[in-house]
């Protein structure tokens, strides 16, 4: 959709990108493969790397790229830095907080999520419609305890933003989780922070919502 | 090792001045920096002192500050109340501060 301002030009079109991948998942290249894809429409693309995404081979990786700087920006999440980088060496890119990172996504264009998780295959599809009714944050398979930990960090800083969101959990039958689930999730329920959505929920709305697979 | 560590009392804080060991956490610790720092502590100052730790020993970590709001709303039964009560406690990061005298580590992230 283009949007037209009162003198006529285009509104910029700004996408941002949460990678929750390494340079070593087998999916990595699909990250490139988006972000050649919405430079070449135009956008300005904003990079996030945050949790499973910071390693020390990210920045080779990164910079081994050829994009004009002005149409794509890495950033880093700066908790992820800060555990990673106990010896406090300089970043190669900024660092950025997950807060300042929600802000964007809420302006942004296009959100993309690149995470470990896979939509599933028997959950309806989650085809973003634009009706901006609110963001959505999947967690599938068994992701470690860390992982878990940066997931949450990622669904907090939303919910501190206010942001409409709701966490999928489609593995969770509401009784036993699938995966050791760490204790921070809690918070989200017992004190209203965000709906948890399971294989039961009903009528949960999927299009309407902007996923992020984590 | 001590002599090169900062410390409040017998406590050995971190780099940030938070306690570094936080299991070592009692009352005591917290009134001894107010009293290093010159604060008064109410009631108020240990009820959210006390709220904020046993949140992130529930958690694994602090609470939002519109979770304190909603949690400080209820101990109050008052439901007008903002954040500016806590302020009122602690002018400056109330929550953070909280953190310190609580014995919770500095959170590496940034809410």
């Amino acid at each position: 959709m283009t949007i037209k301002t009162h003198s006529g030009f285009s509104a910029p079109k700004n996408s941002v990108i949460v990678v929750r991948r390494g340079p070593d998942h087998l999916g990595f290249g699909e990250v490139f493969e988006c972000i050649d894809s919405l430079v070449n429409k135009g956008h300005a693309v904003e990079v996030f790397l945050q949790g499973p995404g910071v390693t020390p081979a990210s920045s080779d990786v990164w910079a081994s790229r050829n994009w004009p700087s002005a149409a794509v920006s890495v950033t880093l999440c700066q908790s992820a830095w800060q555990r990673l980088n106990a010896a406090h060496a300089q970043p190669r890119y900024p660092l950025t907080s997950l807060i300042q990172v929600w802000a964007h996504m809420l302006e942004a264009t296009e959100v993309h999520c690149f995470g470990t998780g896979h939509w599933p295959a028997d959950w309806p599809s989650s085809a973003y419609h634009g009706a901006n009714q609110g963001f959505g944050c999947l967690i599938t398979g068994q992701p470690s305890a860390s992982d878990q930990q940066s997931m949450i960090e990622c669904v907090l800083a939303g919910v501190s933003l206010e942001v409409d969101l709701v966490v999928a959990c489609p593995d969770w039958d509401g009784q036993r989780s699938p995966m050791e689930w760490v204790s921070g999730w809690d918070q989200l329920i017992e004190h209203g922070l965000a709906s948890v959505i399971t294989k039961h929920t009903q009528d949960a709305k999927f299009s309407e919502r902007c996923w992020l697979v984590l | 090792m001590r002599m090169n560590e900062p410390f409040v009392g017998d406590w050995t804080l971190d780099e940030h001045g938070h306690l570094k060991d936080p299991t070592q956490w009692t009352r005591a610790f917290g009134q001894a920096v107010a009293d290093h720092e010159g604060i008064t502590l109410t009631d108020d100052h240990w009820w959210l002192i006390e709220w904020v730790r046993a949140y992130w020993l529930r958690y694994g970590n602090p609470p939002l500050m519109r979770t304190v709001v909603q949690a400080v709303r209820d101990h109050k039964a008052n439901p007008n109340l903002g954040s500016a009560v806590l302020y009122g406690w602690f002018s400056d990061h109330p929550i953070r501060e909280a953190c310190r005298l609580g014995g919770v580590p500095k959170p590496d992230w940034c809410l």
